[in-house]
């Protein structure tokens, strides 16, 4: 009795056979526990700092479908690798057709066949029960290293991809269960860092395995072709719920631009805009704007498929499974030859950051029109997340990494402040930051400040995740500085009437108080003796600041977020001189009164370069440098081997 | 030997359990009185002493140990209603508890709002000073600035300070010399330093735990020395213990100068409840503990043991940094109710009943079908049975519930409903409790489960087969699992010392020794104060390490034997293996980097053994028959229904049956096996 009884009405499409309920929903609770276990594995046997603590990695597990690969489940991930491995799992098939067996292994990074960009190194690994391939675990790591002409994995100024590194096109790293050698070889004769990249690998590997044997006890429990239905069955369930909430987004046509700070090799203010055709329950998304980047800021196909799904999976119940059966709501095409959609052999190195972040942007300031409940403010981007390397003059050895600490704030949302520390609205808090002790035993670097910068954030009835104020010194011998971000001179948006965010600023302390501003973008110097400097953005604001609770305003002016001159011109609040800063009520309301005869905008700023911090912080004889070159003078030893 | 006290302090009830000097037990539940926690603690002994035909004086005269469990600093904590408190930081990192490690959980929820900080902005006040990495004074302490920021905490009305510098793990002074400075500026305030509360690397999870301990040390300071002094008056010869979160007991002194580990202290009981009550069953140091209660469902593991622990634990979502028992709680219990999702999907949890109104068949309004409804629905509890015949079910409401939500918009019967909800959260049970185990590389299938709490009977053995574990035992008053383990848990206390070394560096064996002499004479000369004799003391020593260049650290055990070269080759064997057994690979070639070095210091009289008065006349009478869904062959079957407090020790019954037990019930599935041990607790031998 009981739960043997097959019975339809879970509501699936009729064309399917009839589904358990009960085994519907045990079976979807260990497909996401086997994803929870991969990324775990992930996480704590990855060498660097960019797996282990920033997490920049994701983990999925795919169906063998005939059509191609489909998502089945990705837990707890950067969200711009969602909707992004697909292209890359087709490619795979594709080059190895029925050449793919139990115990194989594939890898690849190749942005021109589906990847996002070089750094990401994708692992994939086919899952075989009984003879049959029935799903792909799939691990995709961002590498401290490629092998580019400069330390980092990101190189802004590459003027084409054979300056990013090594290129890895589908290659199958284990054969049948036996590692090939000559391939790992390759790829670490190939790349800095080579035993710590070796250890990501491992750990990448180790996720894939630990995944594959999950499925397999899957299937053994409840058959391998049952366990395959269930698994379509789920994407139709996660289908049905999707469908239902985009079908309550208006129909129409909505368009909307931004701008980013730069490509990286000196353009500035690259506008790029999105028109978002909503229909029933499908959404396209068409992206133009301006000329491909001479330098690695440019999308690929992969990143614009990503950027381009994240805000419809937001503006959804979150508990909805992402896989195929949402993703395949949302298609996405650009103009060709545009910052959007570089063509071969472009450098597109920095394509997950930018011109990704803008792109992802552009469809909540397009959106707002339509949906102003369910969109945020803009959040920071990558300008704060520095990559230092350099050579240890206590030991001689060479030393690279790179730091999520400095990262600007989430933007506001409606009932919610902005998160600080974002880093970047592509990774929608996915990413972390490292423990100051764990750095300093580490790395000869010393982390001096790491702080909220007052007023450095948008306002708003919900105000952006605060901006942070950090300095980085290097202890032991010069260090160079690798900044491949943006979103300073184009700050977070506001929207519904709130404030956009000031922006932020870098800049270098030299040893006698000078100082030199640079864009985010750019290589550069520091010797012992001078500090790296950032004021990240904090996020945009959400809604008018008149409409905060003005106790939460009180509180904030006296905590230093903001200050009193803003609490008192942005929203409206007067305290008095007390030593809880207690609120003037009186004087408020009457303020306040006064101050909503200005009408806010929907969205701000509307116009390019409208970031104010760097103008407001510079002093006349502060130097101001554009996507600096200025490489290390000191030579690298050998890695030991 | 002496009587052993274990006071449990609940949300509901304050249990008090007493395992006498002879081994018979009792079990006393009175409700809490959370406004003056006391006069709960009072009124249960005097109830306790009645029932065991004594007095209060003279059950207080006779106990070697009595123990208490609290539950107000974690309240504390979770409902944000402690005192005003201060922190003194190094200049220019006043944030770190607000930056936390940044990321956010819920990525795609962006209306999730960020829980509160513990201590606003304006009372976090940075001071120059700085220690770098290796202990060189980079910036000396500027004591003005703490004279000014101690006043200025004092004139906001600040009641308890943390200060927590950067580095003071390797150079404490300026943290220390602040501390002074600080009670000189505010005599009476409660001053907590990060290196005497956590001294391991890792700034935010240290400050953490310090903050923590500044906001309950003003809290639970007061009521600690209160209970003290109580029972001190009534006559026991000893000072009481309070459990700890690191599954020991303390000393009220000792407790306050880490008052953290008071937090989530309570179900850190389980491993020591579950060591005493196994010591009979196949495997009695490998043991899965869980407790099924109203609403949640907490899960932690006995290993070679040892409780398993962990350092990243979090209250209100905040790391508590101290080492200790690990605990996955999950909302699955009683109160756990079934709804369907907007895609039709059958969900369980985590929204609760709770108590009130409690499931649908409690009669109190509640609408939502429960867990507890659909036991009720199938047979598995009887309308009458539940809380020793003190409250009544109603199936009828328990039945129109599931109807209502479940089964008719799917489709299924009420029975085929009730079935399924009872599959689906013990199929989230069973994931919970894999978290643990094999994503841990611990086999369940080499373990004995221990369950308790008010539900845990009804679906352990159920559990047990989905894990493919051979034995469950049910202790007799499974309501009371972890006041029982406070009465028998040692005496323990941890220390940690930072000393980054790798293990293949000449010399190295010979400073780790250092390391421990040290920690271990520290650890022996405190238990033996405590009066503790060298033969009741253990030290059980740990590595936190990991291969050169990786970022997170693994924690193993030392092997036995004289810390020299040979020790640590078979240290780094080990870690190899628990590397792989874990996360599928190692790498041989490498040595380990080594972070941490632990010690638990636990000092541990043997507790009387636990017995029933009454020895087994044959074979037990069932009281009833009905049908009941047994999960365990996926039908309804008839089945014997048993009263718990007829059997006696050595009685045997085979599937499928019911045993009703005061504060819980235990399902029998077809073929498993139910033998009465010595001490009255069921033991299923499970039919794989």
């Amino acid at each position: 009795m009981a739960t043997a009884s097959k019975i339809d009405a879970i509501s699936l499409p009729p064309t399917e056979a009839a589904f358990d309920p009960i085994t519907f929903s045990v079976i979807r609770n260990r497909f996401e526990a086997i994803g929870q276990e991969m990324t775990l594995a992930m996480e704590q046997t990855a060498w660097t700092s960019v797996i282990a603590l920033a997490r920049d990695y994701s983990c999925m597990i795919y169906d063998a479908h005939s059509s191609g690969p489909r998502q089945v489940t990705m837990a707890d991930c950067l969200p711009i690798h969602c909707n992004s491995i697909r292209t890359l799992l087709m490619e795979i098939v594709s080059v190895f057709g029925d050449d793919i067996h139990d115990g194989d292994v594939y890898m690849s990074n190749d942005p021109y066949r589906g990847n996002t960009h070089i750094p990401d190194l994708v692992t994939a690994q086919p899952v075989f029960v009984d003879g049959k391939q029935v799903f792909w675990t799939v691990a995709r790591g961002h590498q401290l290293d490629t092998g580019a002409i400069e330390a980092s994995s990101i190189v802004p100024a590459a003027k084409t991809i054979f300056q990013e590194g090594i290129v890895i096109p589908p290659t199958k790293l284990v054969d049948r269960g036996v590692e090939r050698h000559d391939i790992v070889e390759l790829y670490l004769a190939n790349v800095r860092y080579r035993d710590a990249l070796h250890g990501d690998l491992r750990a990448q590997l180790g996720a894939c395995g630990v995944a594959r044997k999950g499925l397999i006890e899957l299937c053994e429990q409840y058959s391998r072709d049952e366990v395959v239905r269930y698994s379509d069955g789920l994407m139709d369930y996660a289908d049905q719920r999707a469908s239902e909430e985009f079908r309550s987004i208006p129909d129409g046509v909505y368009h909307g631009e931004t701008w980013t700070d730069t490509d990286g090799n000196g353009a500035t203010d690259i506008p790029i805009r999105a028109t978002i055709t909503k229909k029933g329950a499908d959404i396209h998304v068409h992206y133009s704007g301006g000329p491909p980047s001479t330098g690695s800021f440019n999308a690929t196909y992969a990143v614009m498929m990503a950027t381009s799904t994240i805000p419809f999976l937001y503006y959804i119940d979150s508990d909805i499974p992402h896989n195929h059966g949402v993703l395949q709501h949302i298609s996405a095409n650009a103009d060709d030859n545009t910052i959007c959609l570089a063509k071969w052999p472009a450098a597109v190195a920095g394509a997950t950051q930018n011109p990704a972040d803008p792109m992802h942007e552009v469809i909540n300031i397009a959106m707002a029109e339509a949906i102003p409940e369910r969109v945020p403010a803009g959040g920071a981007h990558t300008a704060h997340i520095p990559n230092f390397n350099g050579v240890d003059s206590r030991t001689g050895k060479e030393w690279g990494c790179m730091l999520f600490n400095s990262g600007g704030g989430q933007g506001a949302a409606k009932n919610a402040d902005g998160w600080p520390v974002l880093c970047t609205i592509a990774g929608m808090g996915g990413l972390t930051s490292a423990s100051i002790e764990q750095l300093e035993l580490l790395y000869p670097i010393r982390v001096e400040q790491n702080e909220i910068e007052t007023d450095a954030l948008g306002m708003g009835q919900w105000i952006g995740g605060p901006g942070l104020r950090t300095r980085y010194r290097p202890i032991a011998g010069d260090m160079e500085c690798v900044g491949f971000g943006e979103g300073l001179k184009n700050p977070p948006h506001g929207v519904n009437g709130g404030t956009m965010s000031p922006g932020g600023g870098i800049y270098i302390e030299h040893a006698d108080g000078s100082r030199t501003f640079t864009s985010s973008a750019g290589q550069l110097l520091i010797r012992e003796g001078e500090t790296w400097n950032g004021v990240s953005a904090g996020g945009g604001g959400w809604g008018n600041p008149l409409d905060r609770d003005p106790e939460q305003v009180r509180r904030d002016l006296r905590d230093e977020w903001i200050s009193e001159d803003t609490a008192r011109n942005v929203f409206g609040v007067v305290v008095k001189d007390d030593l809880e800063r207690s609120l003037d009520l009186v004087a408020t309301e009457k303020l306040r009164a006064e101050l909503r005869q200005n009408e806010r905008p929907m969205i701000e700023p509307t116009t390019p370069a409208a970031g104010t911090w760097t103008q407001q912080n510079m002093r006349p004889d502060d130097r101001y440098l554009e996507a600096p070159t200025i490489a290390r003078n000191f030579s690298a030893t050998p890695q030991e081997t | 030997m002496g009587h052993r006290v274990g006071i449990d302090i609940g949300g509901t009830f304050t249990d008090v359990v007493l395992l006498r000097d002879d081994g018979r037990f009792h079990v006393y539940k009175e409700d809490s009185t959370p406004d003056q926690p006391l006069l709960a603690i009072t009124r249960g002994l005097s109830g306790m002493a009645e029932e065991a035909e004594t007095t209060v004086a003279e059950l207080l005269r006779e106990t070697e140990f009595l123990v208490h469990g609290q539950t107000m600093a974690t309240n504390a904590l979770i409902q944000r209603n402690g005192p005003v408190i201060g922190l003194l930081c190094t200049q220019g990192l006043r944030d770190i508890m607000y930056l936390g490690r940044g990321g956010k959980p819920e990525r795609f929820n962006i209306h999730l709002q960020k829980p509160e900080d513990f201590i606003p902005r304006y009372l976090r006040l940075g001071i120059p000073e700085r220690t770098g990495a290796d202990g060189s004074e980079v910036l000396p302490l500027d004591e003005e600035a703490v004279r000014v920021a101690a006043r200025q905490l004092g004139a906001h009305g600040v009641k308890a300070v943390a200060v927590a510098y950067l580095w003071s793990i390797v150079d404490p002074n300026h943290e220390k010399r602040t501390a002074e400075i600080v009670r000189e500026e505010m005599p009476g305030v409660d001053v907590l330093c990060s290196c005497d509360v956590l001294p391991e690397i890792r700034e935010w999870e240290r400050t953490s735990a310090t903050v923590l301990s500044a906001y309950i040390a003003p809290i639970i300071g007061d009521y600690l020395r209160a209970f003290e002094k109580e029972m001190a008056a009534g006559g026991l010869p000893h000072p009481p213990q309070i459990m700890q979160v690191n599954g020991g007991c303390a000393s009220v002194p000792d407790l306050l100068a880490r008052p953290v580990n008071a937090v989530a202290s309570g179900p850190a009981a389980g491993p020591a409840a579950g060591a005493h009550y196994a010591s009979d069953t196949k495997a009695p140091d490998r043991l899965i503990i869980i407790d099924m209660g109203g609403t949640s469902f907490d899960v932690c593991m006995l290993r070679d043991s040892e409780p398993v622990m962990s350092t990243d634990i979090k209250v209100a979502h905040q790391p508590i940094g101290v080492n200790g028992v690990e605990v996955l709680s999950i909302g699955a219990g009683g109160g756990s109710i079934a709804w369907l999702d907007s895609g039709k999907a059958l969900r369980v949890g985590p929204q609760s009943a709770g108590s009130q109104p409690g499931p649908a068949c409690y009669g109190r309004g509640g609408r939502a079908p429960a867990v507890t409804d659909a036991n009720l629905a199938v047979g598995r509890m009887s309308s009458g049975a539940f809380l020793g015949g003190r409250r009544s079910l109603d199936e009828h409401l328990a039945q129109r519930a599931i109807a209502e939500h479940i089964a008719t918009p799917l489709g299924l019967s009420v029975r085929e409903a009730a079935a399924g909800i009872l599959t689906i959260v013990n199929s989230n049970m069973a994931s919970a409790i894999r978290a643990v185990s094999i994503e841990r590389g611990i086999d369940p299938r080499d373990y004995v489960m221990v369950a308790g709490g008010g539900a845990g009977g009804l679906h352990a053995a159920e559990l047990a087969r989905m894990l493919e574990i051979g034995e469950v035992l049910i202790p007799r008053s499974a309501g009371g699992l972890c006041a029982f383990g406070m009465a028998v848990t040692p005496v323990r206390h941890d220390y940690v010392r930072l000393h980054h070394c790798y293990t293949n560096r000449s010399g190295a064996a010979t400073d780790i020794a250092r390391v421990f002499d040290d920690l271990i004479a520290e650890g022996g000369a405190h238990l033996e104060d405590e009066g503790f004799k060298p033969e009741e003391i253990r030290f059980a020593r740990h590595l936190e390490g990991r291969y050169p260049g990786q970022v997170h650290n693994l924690t193993v055990p030392l092997p036995e034997g004289p810390i020299d070269a040979d020790l640590l080759r078979r240290l780094e064997a080990d870690f190899h293996d628990e590397h792989e057994r874990r996360f599928t690979y190692s790498m041989r070639d490498q040595p380990i980097e080594c972070l941490h070095w632990r010690i638990a210091a636990t000092g541990n009289r043997p507790a009387p053994e636990g017995r029933l008065a009454t020895q087994s006349a044959g074979r037990p009478q069932p009281t009833s028959r009905r049908m009941a869904y047994m999960a365990g062959v996926n039908a309804e079957v008839e089945t014997e229904v048993y009263q718990g407090d007829a059997l006696a020790a050595g009685d045997r019954l085979t599937g499928p049956a019911i045993v009703e037990f005061a504060t819980t019930t235990v399902v029998v599935n077809p073929a498993d096996r139910l033998t009465v041990q010595a001490d009255g607790s069921s033991l299923l031998t499970i039919a794989l």
